[in-house]
C-alpha cells in the first residue's frame, strides 16, 4: 500500500486517475462522514477561538486574543463548521436514506 | 479478505499513515527526550531522568506527528478524489489545508502563515523528490555497449 506521506518524498508519476480507482466505497463514505462531522463540530462549537489557560500562560491577554480572532474570522469558522456538518450528514445518509441505487459503489 | 488493488488505496491509507506517523514520532521522541532528560538530570539520577522524560514527552510528540500525518493523508485523499489526478499539486494543496487546520487556534494571521509555510515546504519536498527521481533515471539510462575496435587491415605480403 502506497503511503500518502511517503509519496511526498518519492512522487509517483503524474497521471489521471481512472474512474475505477476513484470509485466511491463504504469506507470512503464512513471516513468522510466521520471527518466532516468531527471537524465541523469542533469548528461550530467555538473551541478554536476560546480564550483558555494556554493563552494566558503564553502571555496573550484577552484583548490581544480578540484581535487575533476578529468577528469575521469567528463567523467564517462557524459557517465552515456548519457546512461541514451538513455535508457530513448528506454524505453519511447517501445510499440508505437517499440515492438508494447509488451507481458505482464499491465495497473496497 | 484481500485488498482491492484496482482502486486508489484511500481511505484505508489514512489509518496507516496516522499509525506510521505516530510510530515515527514516538521513536524520535524517545531518542530526543531521552537524551534531553539524561543531560538535564543530576549525576546518579540520569537513567531515571531519561526514562521519566521519555514517559512524559514521547507520547505527546507521537500524538503531534500522528495528527499531522492523519490530517495530511485525509486532505490528500480528499484532494485526489476531487481532482481525479495524481500530481505534486495534491500534496501542496493538502499541505496548505493541514498547516491551516493545525494553526487555527492561533488566529487568522497564524492560520494563513502556517498554511502558506506548510504548502511551500511540501512543494519543496515534492520538487526535491522529483529532482532525485530524474537524477536516478538519468544515472540508470540504458547505455549502448561499446563497439568492437575495427581490425587493422594487415598489408599484403607482410
Amino acid at each position: 500500500m502506497q503511503s500518502n506521506i511517503l509519496s511526498v518524498f518519492n512522487p509517483p508519476p503524474q497521471r489521471e486517475l481512472s474512474s475505477e480507482e476513484t470509485k466511491d466505497c463504504i469506507p470512503c463514505q464512513v471516513m468522510s462522514t466521520m471527518f466532516s462531522l468531527g471537524f465541523g463540530t469542533y469548528l461550530l462549537s467555538g473551541k478554536p477561538f476560546e480564550y483558555s489557560e494556554k493563552e494566558k500562560k503564553r502571555g496573550i491577554t484577552a484583548e490581544k486574543f480578540q484581535q487575533m480572532n476578529p468577528k469575521w474570522w469567528r463567523t467564517s469558522l462557524r459557517t465552515m463548521g456548519g457546512s461541514l456538518i451538513i455535508f457530513g450528514l448528506i454524505r453519511g445518509s447517501e445510499g440508505w436514506l437517499w440515492n438508494k441505487k447509488k451507481p458505482g459503489t464499491n465495497e473496497h | 479478505m484481500s485488498a482491492d488493488h484496482s482502486r486508489d488505496p484511500c481511505p484505508v491509507v489514512i489509518l496507516s499513515d496516522f499509525g506510521g506517523a505516530f510510530a515515527m514520532g514516538v521513536i524520535g521522541g524517545c531518542v530526543w527526550h531521552g537524551i534531553k532528560g539524561f543531560r538535564n538530570s543530576p549525576m546518579g539520577e540520569r537513567h531515571l531522568g531519561a526514562v521519566s522524560a521519555i514517559k512524559a514527552r514521547a507520547p505527546v510528540v507521537g500524538g503531534n506527528f500522528g495528527v499531522w500525518g492523519g490530517l495530511f493523508s485525509t486532505f490528500d485523499c480528499a484532494v485526489k478524489a476531487v481532482r481525479k489526478r495524481e500530481d505534486p499539486w495534491n500534496a501542496i494543496i493538502a499541505g496548505l489545508f493541514t498547516g491551516g487546520s493545525l494553526a487555527i487556534r492561533g488566529g487568522w494571521r497564524h492560520t494563513r502563515n502556517s498554511a502558506i509555510m506548510c504548502g511551500c515546504l511540501l512543494g519543496v519536498m515534492e520538487g526535491v523528490g522529483l529532482m532525485f527521481q530524474r537524477y536516478a533515471a538519468w544515472q540508470a539510462k540504458p547505455m549502448a555497449p561499446p563497439l568492437p575496435e575495427p581490425q587493422q587491415a594487415t598489408p599484403l605480403g607482410a
